[in-house]
């Protein structure tokens, strides 16, 4: 029956595509032929193209030229901050100029008072940098020498991007070997962050086929966690176009040996289209299999995105989450993470990606 | 090297403008201010909405010029950003969605649209279960058949402006398409 649910399935879409004429010649052939033996294919396809053809006949809309004029007004307001933000970023260079351009009005030496001027600020700032070294000496070098317990965030962040993931006992069915590296920014050195599981955590039984939720753009949110949750070393984010309505994600991850125990709705402040899940797993070979499976599952481009604890830190991963696709942020926190995410104007949810977070 | 998919006249304007010449932007502008405006009233389902989209698209475009390869055409990068500015908004007046609760999501507004065009709709009334249907259909499964049925897009342009891959494209059209049908026969029922 299943199966039979699969060709139906399959052969509608290879229709769907036959009618968009975005087929090679031999499944076209094969779609002809549907059409040619089953009547039912043949007026499915009839019944697509009528709804395509009242799609393009609903009205069109307009904008008039004062659209255009605002648009460059508004354009201009744009050229104009960019302006001011250029100037603003270099003060010294801009009160120069603007100092110099005032001078030279009814002044007969400008550059020379200029000059001057810079001479004798160069002096002061030689004064200060030598009372800076002076208390240098005296007071801060003597307590550089001292050991020190543990090295900086500072220098863990220096530190070479790649690093080895510890060796914990693997879950069921998965192994670590020498292979199985991930960049790793920094250390993690908190628990999981807790805001992850605020909100009920809904238990599910084994087997339950997440659908979307029906004309509702599909928020589903499972939140998968190996158990004991003291354990869990790694998370496995997933983010799968709502177009992925009917699948299984627990029959995914325990094809995987991946534990499930609950499903978390989607909150206020993660109103994404897209259906998601957030996992955990207990090695990195099960989210690599994971990630392959579901790749595969969903004919799918599959990103695997390290993420550093100053991500964490900045919130819980469901408020990076929120915020990561604001691509236009000009926040230095936004942008980083936008960097992270490999995100640029324009971009937007709806490829797979994966947020990984490691612990240590 | 990519090639180049962006008309001569649109990569001149692009060049003019980059060079300085904000005003050449307006003719980017007026040439494709109308054909986003009606795709984003389909997929915002508000003009007002639609229309402020389409302002901040334009205004997001000019200022991400310079990073516009020209290997996609200028049409395509721009409905993506106009799409994802649409999405932006969409999100923030969607109320929370639970699973027991997906079928109490409440409707968005749709403004009085006016008559339809004699051409094309047999009926007036088509045109209303057409309205009455896109309401209900998921905004995924709205957006793809207006870059499909109304922009005439093929799916590998579909696939750059909704950021999917092409496997992805197909298959959410053919459910988008089954799930109008099953809509539209709702209404008529």
């Amino acid at each position: 029956m299943a199966d039979q649910n699969k060709l139906e399935f399959k052969n509608q879409q290879l229709l769907s595509a036959y009618l968009d004429g975005e087929l090679g010649a031999a499944d076209r052939a094969l779609a002809e032929s549907l059409i040619r033996k089953n009547p039912h294919y043949a007026q499915l396809v009839e019944q697509w193209r009528e709804s395509g053809i009242d799609l393009r006949a609903l009205p069109k809309y307009s904008l008039g030229h004062e659209f255009t004029d605002r648009v460059l007004d508004e354009v201009e307001k744009v050229e104009q901050l960019k302006h001011q933000s250029k100037l603003s970023s270099q003060p010294h260079q801009n009160v120069e100029a603007v100092r110099e351009a005032n001078s030279n009005v009814g002044s007969a030496t400008p550059v020379a008072k200029s000059s001057e001027q810079t001479r004798s600020r160069l002096a002061l700032v030689a004064i200060g940098v030598l009372c800076a070294w002076l208390l240098l000496t005296l007071f801060a070098l003597p307590a550089l020498f001292k050991p020190q317990p543990e090295a900086s965030i500072a220098a863990k962040v220096a530190q070479p991007a790649t690093a080895k993931i510890p060796a914990e006992a693997p879950d069921v069915g998965s192994t670590i070997t020498d292979s199985d590296t991930l960049p790793v920014v920094e250390t993690i050195s908190n628990d999981l962050p807790s805001a992850l599981f605020e909100g009920p955590i809904q238990r599910v039984p084994r087997g339950m086929v997440l659908k979307n939720t029906q004309d509702s753009g599909g928020e589903v949110a499972a939140l998968t966690v190996s158990e004991p949750r003291q354990n869990v070393e790694q998370m496995l984010y997933v983010e799968l176009g709502s177009d992925n309505e009917h699948f299984d994600i627990e029959k995914v991850l325990t094809n995987n040996s991946i534990k499930t125990v609950g499903v978390r709705e989607s909150s206020t402040d993660k109103e994404l289209s897209d259906v998601e899940a957030i996992c955990v797993v207990a090695s990195l070979d099960q989210m690599h299999r994971a990630a392959e499976q579901m790749a595969d599952e969903f004919s799918a481009k599959v990103t695997i995105v390290p993420v550093p604890a100053t991500a964490i830190n900045a919130g819980s991963a469901t408020r990076l989450e929120s915020r990561r696709f604001n691509s236009e942020s000009t926040d230095p926190e936004i942008v980083q993470l936008n960097e992270w995410f490999g995100l640029s104007a324009g971009d937007d949810s709806g490829s797979i990606r994966f947020l990984i977070l490691l612990k240590r | 090297m990519n090639q180049s998919k962006t008309s001569q006249t649109d990569h001149q304007i692009i060049c003019c403008t980059l060079r300085g010449d904000s005003e050449m932007f307006g003719q980017l502008v007026h040439k494709y201010q109308n054909r986003l405006y009606s795709s984003m009233v389909q997929i915002t389902r508000s003009e007002p909405e639609a229309e402020d989209v389409v302002q901040d698209a334009f205004v997001l475009a000019f200022s991400k010029l310079h990073s516009f390869k020209g290997s996609s055409a200028f049409f395509t990068w721009l409905y993506r950003i106009a799409y994802n500015v649409a999405i932006t908004r969409i999100r923030r007046r969607r109320p929370t969605i639970s699973l027991q609760g997906a079928d109490e999501q409440s409707r968005l507004d749709f403004p009085d649209l006016g008559p339809a065009p004699d051409a094309g709709l047999r009926r007036d009334e088509d045109a209303a279960l057409l309205h009455a249907a896109l309401d209900r259909l998921s905004q995924e499964h709205r957006a793809i058949l207006v870059l499909r049925e109304m922009e005439e897009l093929e799916y590998d342009a579909i696939s750059e402006i909704l950021d999917l891959p092409v496997g992805t494209v197909r298959s959410r059209l053919h459910r988008a398409r089954g799930r109008l049908w099953e809509l539209l026969q709702t209404n008529v029922d």
